[in-house]
């Protein structure tokens, strides 16, 4: 008799070792494996919906300032440090990895305006409306020992913002004139000034160090080099620039945050027009933050919203909101390019991932491939309609809903206007404005 | 110091409360130069005066006179002219003097200053520097002088005003802003190369870890025991340790050296030869082994042993230390055998024989054979023992005789035969030898020679090589082979006079190794896979002879390749004209639809044996737009068109369309299309269902009719009544959804967007190692790690060849895209497999 009984051998599966790769035997004649494409899109609509339902961006909130978080500053030499300030005067030092704070200082009397720590990673700069300069040791005191400021400058003025040199012992500030400062004297090494009584915000340049660029009241930006005696030039806006930020990639680009509810990216060598109008905000724009690979920004609103820019879109990837985050004052992008910090007008700092749908956490090999994989079906199918709805879904407030609404039909109209003006007019008389070029009003030398 | 004692000259007279009198540098009075700033500066860089003065001073006889002279009229004329000069300025000046704020000093002083000119006579003019330097005409250093002034002169620049302040920073900043920009630029190229980057791993200016690679091991080596130090020096000081800069070692040039072109040629024939008659006779030993008959081995074991008994012989005889060296080698063989008790009849075979030996007539006889045998080796041996002895003892003497005689001779012969087995490493003696006897000879009968004479090495070495288990006949096959080749050889060598000898011989040889070609030709084509069934079917003897053959072969090989793939058919009318060569049988059918298409004459000619004409009746009122533009040469010449034939027209496109019965084919493409548009019955009946099934058993038509769904009336169709269109009412509304409308961004065409989506990237359809490629992230950055700004330091650092290639990317991106992946690409786990 003849018994037909399975049986297999473990050679054809078995692996010799455990840390041998698992045999998957494999046949890639395509006519086994027919509707590539459909199965594809199939996969990518469901990665995207995927994306969708574990898009939870929101990681943890420090909570304990008494007022509105004011400023804030990113450590350049450690992950996990946050400084931040308030609007009662009051500093506070947190550790991120623990979400507590290690430290609180009661640095200033009224705001304080700016912080930065110095490339030696030791002290701490920071300005407050008191008029004063103050450097803090990053090393917390003993036991029993007052908070102390290493030094502190007395100004004349009010200072409204500082920046720190990426590698020189130098810092700038800005109130009145943008000032350079060493930080073994008390009087500053330079000022700049250009018809201008407010400014509100100083960058120095992260890659070629000696440039520094200036908002000002006056609806202006102003370039300068720590080099010369004055400054380079200076470019005029339709509205007021907030805060400015200079790309970490690319030494010639910055971007503004401005009143107008935009942002606007700019290319230092041709400041007649912006490159890149950033939209969707519906409010003005309060702060910015470059991330560390110069790829995106993200900005903080009066209208109480983040949202994530590529550099090279013109909306928004991502908007980020809770219901009890208000106004948003400031804003960083971690140095190691995954988590967003905020710091809004209820006190609360807010950590937020970068990658909504992240996973935290270390990735086993296949998850990683699995994970790769699906970005680059949405990517290659992110064009069809479905996966291009699903991905796109956001949920906002209702304010930000009916402002948008209102903006784009404020926008259409006008943009109906012109076209009508256009048309009932002599051909040729009225030149049509592409938007980039409405934006700046005069570049002056 | 001039200028200001002349200012303080005229400030003692004149009080200047106004820059007027500074602006443009010159000081001007009422016309009057008393003196240029402007020159004065320069004055004090040459300072023609000064020497001028000098000059003065140093001859005081000769010009005391004009000096005198002057001082005289200083004297006369001083002061009217001072007055002049005084009312002059304060008329200049009259405001101040009223309200009193100037102070007039005028003091006589004694001594007369030498810039104290006045301008005479001629009031009103300027003084010129000629006129001063006048006075000096007839002094030794007066040509100096003037060229001195005249090149001042020339140089002479008035300063401009300085611009107002808000004008002077505008230029400052549009200047530093210009500076600016042009430091900035430099980082175009690689924010470029960025962008385009199709990988990015952050941060950007990663320490490249790598292992120590051998090299630089072997740099910083240094031999610590004894043994490492002996070999470092083998390794580093003889000449047989490689060079670093040279391919060769020292011996090996050495070798090169001593060797010819044509030796080496030769050498390598003979190398290929030997190897090829070394195959021939390993592959006749395996094909010997493997005959079954035990006649033939027993015969072939009585040869060997009477050859071996002869050789022995004759050894004793030449060489009788030798000869009893290979009798004691006997010797120990008995003696061996004998202690084993192989042919005692105590084996397992042995037994299983004794068994058998009742029955077996076979077994019994081969009992008796092996016992025979025993008894034959210990008889032997004492024989042999005695014999040697004997004979030893009376050949002593003789041959201590000859030894000296031999001796002498053995050490001529014994470099002779060296020579002979290798005829190489000394054949630049050996050859010139050779040569004086052969010169008369050409050059055929040369190699001739020397191939016979390789042949007979080739058989004494294969002699010698070949132990106890080669026979005799072997050696006389193989002998009878080399000959028979090297009769062809001659045969052709014959023929071939005029052609080369290295092209024959290659030719010969591989007639000789026809087996091995193959083998060699395949192994070529298939590759790896193949070379390792050559290994496993052959021996490793035979695996050079087969490389060898192989490249032989190989020659040949690619000629036929050329021969069949000479032309390379890029362009249509190339193909067509390949398609009508006859040969190409396959192609015939192709050929023909490509005749037709193509080819329009072709196509008419048949046409117009076919006489098919166009039917009247079938047409659809079409405007002739596109007929008129396909045919508009004629009409451009104005005079001919009355000359054009319309009806050689007509007939011309009646001929090309003549077979395109267009009408009646879309008549029927539009019925057809009607007909899959109409929703269809749907038979449900299953037979055997509610009724009786099997073979033969037919179903009620009744029942059938049954379970058929009848089709609803089909919709009015949307071009019912157009005759000229088809409008396809199948389109998939849900589908519709999912389908992109227009042309995404990026995209030149549908095809190339289409081709994007058609391309799968997942493992389903690719291999592991593709698919990470695929799959890889534009920018991968590492938990934890902190991204710092690009450097300046870090890119721009020279010699780092970064920069280099840098400076290329405009023109390659490419190449900087290769680059910068090679910079920060992870390794992929899935390259495993």
């Amino acid at each position: 008799m003849k018994i037909k009984v399975l049986s297999r051998n473990p050679d054809d599966y078995a692996r010799e070792t455990k840390r041998d790769i698992q045999r998957l035997p494999r046949n890639y004649d395509p006519s086994l494996h027919p509707f590539e494409a459909a199965r594809e899109y199939t996969r990518a609509l469901n990665a995207t919906k995927l994306e969708r339902v574990f898009a939870k961006p929101f990681v943890g909130a420090l909570d304990g300032h008494r007022d509105g978080v004011n400023c804030m500053a990113k450590h350049p030499g450690s992950l996990s440090t946050l400084l931040t300030g308030a609007c009662d005067g009051e500093i506070k030092i947190w550790n991120l990895a623990s979400r507590d704070c290690r430290r609180t200082i009661q640095a200033h009397t009224g705001f304080v305006r700016g912080m930065c720590v110095t490339p030696d990673h030791s002290n701490f700069l920071s300005i407050g409306d008191d008029k004063t300069v103050k450097m803090w040791s990053l090393t917390s005191p003993d036991d029993g020992e007052e908070e102390e400021p290493v030094h502190t400058i007395l100004g004349k003025n009010i200072f409204t913002g500082i920046d720190h040199h990426w590698k020189d012992p130098t810092f700038a500030t800005c109130g009145q004139t943008v000032d350079i400062w060493d930080h073994a004297r008390a009087e500053p090494l330079r000022s700049f000034s250009w018809g201008v009584d407010s400014l509100n915000c100083v960058r120095f340049n992260p890659i070629e160090k000696h440039y520094l660029a200036s908002c000002a009241a006056d609806r202006s930006i102003i370039l300068y080099d720590t080099r010369g005696s004055s400054p380079l030039r200076k470019v005029i806006l339709n509205m007021r620039s907030n805060v400015i930020a200079w790309n970490p990639m690319e030494a010639f680009v910055f971007t503004v945050a401005n009143e107008d509810h935009n942002l606007y990216s700019f290319d230092i060598r041709r400041l007649t027009s912006p490159f890149n109008i950033h939209m969707d905000h519906v409010n003005a724009v309060l702060d910015l933050d470059y991330s560390p690979t110069g790829r995106e920004f993200v900005s903080g609103s009066f209208d109480k919203t983040i949202r994530i820019f590529p550099l090279d879109k013109g909306r928004s990837r991502e908007v980020y909101h809770t219901k009890r985050m208000q106004r948003v004052f400031c804003i960083k992008w971690s140095l190691d390019n995954k988590y967003i910090l905020s710091g809004s007008d209820e006190t609360n700092v807010r950590i937020w991932k970068a990658k909504a749908a992240e996973k935290i956490g270390k990735l086993t090999p296949r998850e990683e491939s699995s994970q790769s994989y699906n970005d680059k079906l949405k990517e290659k199918f992110q064009h069809h309609p479905q996966v291009r709805r699903i991905a796109r879904h956001r949920h906002v407030p209702k304010e930000v809903y009916h402002l948008t609404r209102q903006t784009r039909i404020m926008k259409d109209s006008k943009r109906r206007k012109e076209q009508n003006r256009i048309r009932h007019s002599k051909p040729g008389s009225i030149k049509k404005k592409r938007e980039r070029e409405k934006v700046v009003v005069a570049e002056q030398e | 110091m001039k200028m200001t004692a002349q200012s303080a000259y005229i400030s003692f007279k004149v009080s200047f409360s106004d820059e007027k009198f500074f602006v443009g540098g010159e000081v001007l009075l009422n016309g009057r130069t008393f003196c240029d700033i402007g020159q004065s500066s320069a004055i004090m860089a040459d300072d023609p005066v000064r020497t001028l003065l000098q000059m003065n001073a140093d001859q005081p006889e000769e010009d005391d006179s004009a000096l005198a002279l002057s001082d005289d009229e200083v004297g006369s004329d001083n002061e009217g002219q001072h007055r002049s000069l005084l009312d002059a300025i304060t008329s200049l000046d009259k405001k101040s003097r009223i309200k009193g704020k100037v102070i007039q000093r005028s003091e006589p002083s004694l001594q007369v200053s030498p810039f104290d000119i006045s301008s005479g006579d001629n009031g009103g003019s300027r003084v010129h520097l000629n006129e001063l330097v006048g006075s000096l005409r007839n002094t030794n250093q007066f040509s100096k002088v003037k060229t001195q002034i005249r090149k001042m002169q020339g140089r002479q620049k008035v300063m401009e005003a300085p611009l107002v302040k808000p004008q002077a920073q505008r230029i400052e900043r549009s200047l530093a802003y210009k500076a600016t920009k042009k430091e900035v630029s430099r980082w175009t190229p690689i924010v470029r190369q960025n962008r385009q980057a199709a990988q990015l791993v952050f941060p950007l200016q990663q320490e490249p870890v790598s292992l120590p690679t051998t090299d630089s091991m072997v740099k910083t080596f240094k031999p610590s025991t004894d043994l490492e130090r002996e070999i470092f020096e083998v390794l580093h000081g003889s000449k047989f340790a490689e060079r670093r800069d040279h391919e060769l070692t020292e011996a090996e040039e050495e070798a090169l050296r001593a060797m010819s072109l044509d030796e080496a040629l030769s050498r390598r024939k003979e190398l290929q030869k030997m190897r090829a008659l070394q195959s021939y006779h390993a592959a006749k030993c395996a094909r010997e082994k493997k005959i079954k008959s035990k006649k033939y081995h027993r015969v072939k074991k009585r040869s060997r042993l009477h050859a071996e008994k002869l050789a022995i012989e004759e050894l004793h005889k030449t060489n009788p230390e030798l000869a009893q060296e290979e009798i004691r080698k006997a010797e120990k063989l008995h003696a061996e055998e004998r202690a084993s008790l192989r042919h005692k009849n105590t084996g397992k075979w042995a037994r299983s024989k004794m068994v058998m030996a009742k029955f077996d007539e076979e077994a019994r006889q081969a009992i008796s054979e092996q016992l025979h045998k025993s008894r034959e080796l210990t008889n032997q041996i004492r024989a042999l023992q005695q014999d040697s002895s004997s004979e030893e003892d009376q050949e002593e003497e003789e041959e201590e005789e000859k030894e000296e005689e031999e001796s002498e001779e053995a050490v001529a012969m014994e470099t002779v035969a060296d020579d002979d087995k290798n005829p190489w490493m000394k054949s630049a003696l050996k050859v010139n030898s050779k040569s004086d006897q052969k010169t008369d000879l050409p050059v055929e009968e040369k190699e001739q020679i020397k191939t016979d004479e390789k042949e007979k090495q080739v058989e004494e070495t294969s002699e010698k090589k070949v132990t106890e288990e080669q026979p005799q006949i072997d050696n006389k096959e193989e002998q009878e082979v080399v000959t028979v080749v090297s009769k062809k050889k001659r045969k052709r060598n014959k023929k071939k006079k005029g052609e080369g000898n290295e092209a024959e011989e290659k030719a010969d040889w591989s007639e000789v190794l026809k087996g091995e070609k193959k083998t060699g030709k395949k192994r070529k084509r298939r590759g790896k896979k193949t070379e390792v069934e050559a290994k496993k079917s052959r021996p490793d003897v035979m695996e050079r002879s087969t490389d060898e053959a192989g490249e032989v072969q190989d020659f040949d090989d690619d000629e036929t390749m050329l021969e069949e793939g000479l032309e390379r058919r890029k362009t249509l009318e190339e193909v067509e004209a390949a398609a009508k060569t006859p040969d190409t049988k396959t192609n015939s059918a192709q050929q023909l639809t490509a005749d037709k298409a193509t080819n329009p004459s072709l196509q008419k000619q048949r046409d117009i044996v076919k006489e098919v004409h166009i039917n009247p009746d079938k047409f659809f009122t079409i405007k002739p737009s596109k007929l008129r533009s396909s045919a508009p040469t004629y009409l451009d010449v104005d005079d001919n068109i009355d000359m054009i034939d319309f009806d050689q027209q007509r007939e011309n496109i009646e001929e090309a369309f003549a077979n395109d019965d267009v009408v009646s084919e879309f008549v029927e493409e539009k019925r057809k299309a009607e007909e899959a548009g109409k929703p269809k019955d749907i038979d449900l009946f299953m037979p055997g269902w509610g009724n009786w099934g099997g073979v033969g058993v037919k179903a009620n038509p009744k029942k059938r009719t049954r379970f058929i769904k009848r089709a609803p009336p089909p919709k009015p169709r949307q071009d019912w009544g157009l005759h000229h269109v088809i409008i396809n009412e199948d389109k998939d509304e849900p589908m519709k959804t999912h389908q992109v409308r227009h042309l995404p961004k990026g995209f030149g065409s549908v095809a190339e967007f289409e081709r994007s989506i058609r391309a799968p990237l997942g493992k389903d359809w690719n291999t592991p190692s593709a698919v990470a490629k695929l799959t890889e992230p534009k920018v991968v950055t590492r938990a934890g790690t902190i991204i710092e700004p690009i450097s300046g330091e870090e890119t721009f650092k020279k010699g780092t060849g970064k920069n280099m290639d840098l400076e290329g990317i405009d023109e390659d991106k490419e190449g900087g895209k290769k680059d910068r992946r090679n910079r920060g690409r992870r390794n992929n786990k899935n390259d495993k497999k």
